[in-house]
C-alpha cells in the first residue's frame, strides 16, 4: 500500500455516478460512456481519453464536430463508437461547420438545451484551421471548441504543426546536419491568441489531469460566449514514450512548468495548478522526441521555461512567452 | 405578382419563399446583393424566421451551410467564381453525405486575369462534385428554379444538394418582368422538410463517417441518385407547370423539326440565340436552337433524341477547358456518339464579352454550309 | 460487375452514416498483456476506470472494476496509476 498517497475508502455509488478518487481529489463522474471502446486509435492513446473525459463532462445532449485527424478514424463505418450525435466535415472547417449547427439549433429552438462541441486536434486548430476557429469566435457564438493537442499532425505521421514545441523531433522536423536542434520554430500561442481575439473562457488542460478537464469543461458548459480549451494528450508513436506511461508524462510536462494549466475568464487569468517546477530534465527524458538534444539545448529550454514563469508569477501573464 | 425584379433579388426572394432557415453567407461580387437583400430583411423584421450569418470565407460559409443542413433544416448561400473554387473543397462532401441543401452561382469568369464579368467556367468545374446544376436563362427562371430545387433535392431517395446558375451582371443587375408566386402557393408546392439521417440528440448518428474499403458502394450510390433524380425533376417540373403555367424542361427545343443546322446552348445568351434563329428562319434558312437547362444528371438521351436527325451542329460554349476545348462540347458529342452528325465547338462571351444577334446568325450560316468539324472563337 | 441501371440499394442506402450505440468491435487481438487486479488490494478509487482511453472498464455493484477483454488493448495505464498498485499486467499470447 503506497504510504505517501491519501486515498479514500469505501466510494460511494450514487445512481448513475461513480465517485473517482486520483492523485489526491475526488470528483463524482457520470457512469454512462458516450464513447466506447473497440476504437482504432492506438493502444494507450491520450486523446481518445480526452474525448471520453469530455463528453463525460458535457453529456448526452451535445452534437460533436471532429474535423480531419486522429480521433477522425474512431469510427469507420458501419461501426461508430460515439453515442451522441457526430458529424465529420472537412480538416479545416470545425469551426465553420459547428457555427453551422449552432444557426440550425437555433433555427429549431434547440441552441440552449444542446452543447454543440467541436473537437479538433492541434494541427486543425493552430494551423489550417486557424481561419475558421478565430471566425466563430469574433462572432461569439456559444461553441465549446476542444483542441487535442498531441504537438504534430499525428494522423499523417507525426509532422510538425504551430503547436510543436522548440527542440521537438517530428518527421518534417528530424534533426540533421544542418539543424541539430530538431524544430527549430517557438510554438504558436493559441490560448492567449483566441483570449484577445475575445473568446469568453479559454483554458489549457491535460488529460493527465482529469478532475482540473472536467471542472473547466463544467464551467465551459455554463458559458454565453465561445469557449477555447487547449487539452495536451500524449502520444505515444508521435512523442516515443513508453506503453502505459502517458499520464506520467503529462503529469511531468505539467510539473516541470513546460505545459501551464490555466484558465481565462473574460481576460482575467487563473492559474489552476502550480507546478513543482521539476527540472524539464525529468519530463524529457521519457519522450523520445528529446532524445536528441545537448546538455546545452536542454538548458536554453529551461531557461525559456524559467523566465515564463518568473513573468507568469510576477504578475506579468500576457508579456510571457510560451515554451 | 408581377414586378420588375434583377436576378439577384429573385434569388432572395426564392428563398424567403422556400422559408429558408439558415442563410451562412460571405460576400463576392456579383452576388452580394443577395445577402444584402436577406440582411435587410432579417434586421427590419420582415423575414424573421430565419438566421442570417456572414462567416469569415466561402469555405466557411459552406461548412457552415453543410453543418446546417445536416442538423435538419432548410439551408440557402450564394456565390461566383472565386468563392465558388474556394468551396469547392465541401462540394463534394456535401453532396456524398446527401444534404439536400441550394446554393446559387452568380457566374463570373475565373481568374486570372481577375474579371468581374459572366462566363460559365466557375459552375461547370463543379460538375463532378455531384450538385445537380440547373443553368438559367432568366431571371423567371432563377426563381422557380431555386424552389424547384428544394423539392427535387429533398425527396427521400434523391437527398441531394443543388446550384442553380445565373449569370453576373447579365442576370444578377439586370431587372427583367418576373412573375413572383405567391407563399401560399409555394407552401402547397414545398412541404416542410423531414430528414431522416440528421445531427439529432434524440437519434445520435455518426455522420460523414471514415470508410475504410467501402466507399465505391456510397459512390455507386450517389451516382445511383444522380441518376434518378430524372424522374423526379420531370415530375416536379410538371408540377411546377400546373400550378403557375410555367413549363421547364431538361433540354428547350426551339424550330428543331425540319432545321438542317443548330445551335447547342446554355444560359442567357440563350435569348440572343434565338432571335437570331428566328431571324435566319424568316429569310427561309432551316436552323434551330437547343438549350441545356439541366447539366447534372447529364440529359444524353433527350439531346441525341432532339439533335439526332440534324446534319449540321454547332455547341457554343461560354467557357473553356485549356488544352481541350469548350467544357459541354465533349459531353454532347459523347450523347450523339454512333450518330453521323457534324458537331464544331464555338467558344463565346469569355469573361462576358457581350454577343450580338449578327454573331449568332454568322456562326449560323457557317454551321449550315460547313463540311467538316470547326473549332473557332469569337473574338 | 453491376449493370448501371440494375443498382440497387447496398451500403446503408448510400448515406455514410453509422447509428450509435452498435456493438464495439474487438480489440483483444491487439493487445500481448492484460491487466489482472488483485481485489483483496483493491480500494475501488476507480482510477482505472476512469484512465482508460477504450472505456473497457465495468463496474459491478459492489464497485470493483473488471476489464473487458474484448476492448482493453493491454496499454498498462491503469497498471501503472493504479495507487495502490493492485493492477498488474499479465503476458497474453
Amino acid at each position: 500500500m503506497d504510504k505517501t498517497k491519501e486515498v479514500k475508502l469505501n466510494s460511494k455509488i450514487n445512481g448513475n455516478e461513480i465517485r473517482v478518487d486520483f492523485n489526491g481529489e475526488s470528483m463524482n463522474i457520470p457512469k454512462e460512456d458516450l464513447v466506447t471502446g473497440g476504437t482504432f486509435a492506438c493502444s494507450g492513446c491520450g486523446a481518445i481519453l480526452g474525448t471520453k473525459l469530455a463528453l463525460k463532462a458535457l453529456g448526452k445532449d451535445t452534437i460533436m464536430i471532429n474535423p480531419a485527424g486522429c480521433m477522425t478514424l474512431t469510427a469507420t463505418w458501419p461501426f461508430t463508437p460515439y453515442k451522441v450525435p457526430w458529424v465529420h466535415s472537412a480538416i479545416e472547417n470545425a469551426g465553420a461547420t459547428a457555427t453551422g449547427v449552432l444557426m440550425a439549433l437555433k433555427a429549431q429552438d434547440l441552441d440552449k438545451k444542446v452543447n454543440v462541441l467541436a473537437f479538433a486536434g492541434d494541427g486543425a486548430s493552430y494551423d489550417i484551421g486557424l481561419q475558421a476557429l478565430s471566425g466563430f469566435i469574433t462572432r461569439r457564438e456559444h461553441i465549446i471548441y476542444i483542441c487535442y493537442n498531441n504537438s504534430s499532425f499525428a494522423n499523417t505521421g507525426f509532422q510538425h504543426s504551430a503547436a510543436t514545441p522548440y527542440g521537438a523531433r517530428t518527421k518534417t522536423t528530424e534533426p540533421g546536419k544542418n539543424c541539430p536542434v530538431g524544430n527549430p520554430l517557438p510554438r504558436k500561442n493559441l490560448a492567449k491568441m483566441m483570449a484577445i481575439n475575445g473568446a469568453e473562457y479559454v483554458a489549457t488542460a491535460s488529460v493527465s489531469h482529469p478532475i482540473d478537464f472536467i471542472n473547466k469543461i463544467k464551467k465551459a458548459k455554463d458559458m454565453k460566449g465561445p469557449v477555447f480549451i487547449d487539452l495536451l494528450t500524449h502520444c505515444i508513436p508521435g512523442w516515443l514514450h513508453a506503453d502505459g506511461n502517458g499520464i506520467q508524462v503529462g503529469q511531468k510536462m505539467v510539473d516541470s512548468g513546460m505545459w501551464p494549466l490555466y484558465e481565462i475568464h473574460n481576460k482575467k487569468v487563473n492559474i489552476t495548478v502550480k507546478p513543482k517546477m521539476i527540472p524539464i530534465k525529468e519530463a524529457m527524458q521519457l519522450q523520445g522526441r528529446f532524445k536528441h538534444l545537448t546538455e546545452n539545448d536542454i538548458k536554453v529550454i529551461q531557461d525559456m521555461v524559467n523566465k515564463e514563469w518568473e513573468l507568469i508569477n510576477s504578475g506579468k501573464f500576457w508579456e510571457s512567452e510560451e515554451y | 405578382m408581377i414586378d420588375l425584379l434583377d436576378g439577384n433579388q429573385c434569388a432572395a426572394i426564392a428563398a424567403k419563399l422556400a422559408r429558408v432557415k439558415c442563410v451562412p453567407c460571405f460576400p463576392i461580387t456579383p452576388q452580394t446583393e443577395i445577402i444584402e437583400t436577406i440582411q435587410k430583411w432579417v434586421v427590419d423584421g420582415e423575414w424573421k424566421d430565419v438566421q442570417f450569418n456572414q462567416l469569415e470565407s466561402e469555405h466557411s460559409a459552406m461548412s457552415a451551410a453543410f453543418g446546417a443542413q445536416i442538423t435538419g433544416v432548410r439551408t440557402f448561400t450564394a456565390t461566383s467564381s472565386q468563392g465558388l473554387f474556394l468551396m469547392h473543397e465541401m462540394l463534394p462532401i456535401i453532396a456524398g453525405a446527401r444534404a439536400p441543401m441550394v446554393l446559387v452561382n452568380v457566374s463570373r469568369g475565373v481568374s486570372s486575369p481577375i474579371t468581374l464579368w459572366p462566363d460559365h467556367n466557375d459552375v461547370l468545374a463543379m460538375r463532378d462534385t455531384g450538385f445537380i446544376t440547373y443553368i438559367c436563362e432568366t431571371n423567371q427562371e432563377v426563381l422557380d428554379s431555386i424552389i424547384i430545387a428544394y423539392k427535387v433535392g429533398e425527396n427521400k431517395n434523391i437527398s441531394l444538394p443543388s446550384i442553380v446558375n445565373m449569370d453576373g451582371f447579365i442576370h444578377s443587375y439586370t431587372r427583367t418582368q418576373v412573375d413572383v408566386p405567391k407563399q401560399s402557393l409555394v407552401d402547397k408546392f414545398l412541404p416542410k422538410l423531414k430528414m431522416a439521417i440528421k445531427l439529432d440528440t434524440k437519434k445520435p448518428m455518426t455522420l460523414g463517417i471514415p470508410v475504410l474499403g467501402d466507399y465505391m458502394k456510397f459512390r455507386i450510390q450517389l451516382h445511383k441518385a444522380q441518376l434518378d433524380a430524372f424522374n423526379e425533376i420531370k415530375k416536379v417540373h410538371n408540377e411546377w407547370y400546373k400550378l403557375t403555367k410555367r413549363k421547364y424542361e431538361f433540354v428547350e427545343m426551339h424550330k428543331l423539326k425540319d432545321a438542317k443546322a443548330a445551335i447547342v446552348i446554355m444560359g442567357p445568351n440563350t435569348t440572343i440565340a434565338r432571335a437570331a434563329v428566328d431571324n435566319m428562319r424568316k429569310k427561309g434558312k432551316m436552323v434551330g436552337l437547343l438549350r441545356i437547362r439541366l447539366y447534372r444528371p447529364f440529359p444524353e438521351k433527350e439531346i441525341k433524341d432532339a439533335l439526332k436527325n440534324i446534319p449540321n451542329i454547332a455547341v457554343v460554349d461560354q467557357n473553356i477547358c485549356p488544352g481541350m476545348s469548350g467544357i459541354s462540347y465533349p459531353e454532347v458529342k459523347s450523347a450523339m456518339y454512333g450518330q453521323k452528325n457534324i458537331i464544331s465547338n464555338y467558344i463565346a462571351g469569355l469573361g462576358g464579352k457581350a454577343l450580338s444577334q449578327e454573331e449568332f446568325e454568322e456562326v449560323l450560316e457557317e454551321t449550315l454550309n460547313t463540311k467538316q468539324e470547326v473549332r473557332k472563337w469569337l473574338m | 460487375m453491376i449493370e448501371e441501371n440494375k443498382i440497387k440499394n447496398i451500403g446503408t442506402k448510400g448515406f455514410p452514416y453509422a447509428t450509435a450505440g452498435m456493438k464495439a468491435l474487438e480489440r483483444s487481438s491487439w493487445r500481448v498483456q492484460k491487466p489482472v487486479i488483485d481485489y483483496k488490494k483493491c480500494i475501488k478509487c476507480h482510477t482505472c476506470w476512469l484512465l482508460c482511453p477504450d472505456s473497457a472498464y465495468e463496474i459491478d455493484n459492489k464497485g470493483y472494476t473488471h476489464a473487458n477483454g474484448k476492448v482493453c488493448k493491454g496499454c498498462a495505464i491503469c497498471a501503472v496509476n493504479c495507487p495502490v498498485h493492485c493492477i498488474t499486467m499479465e503476458r497474453e499470447h
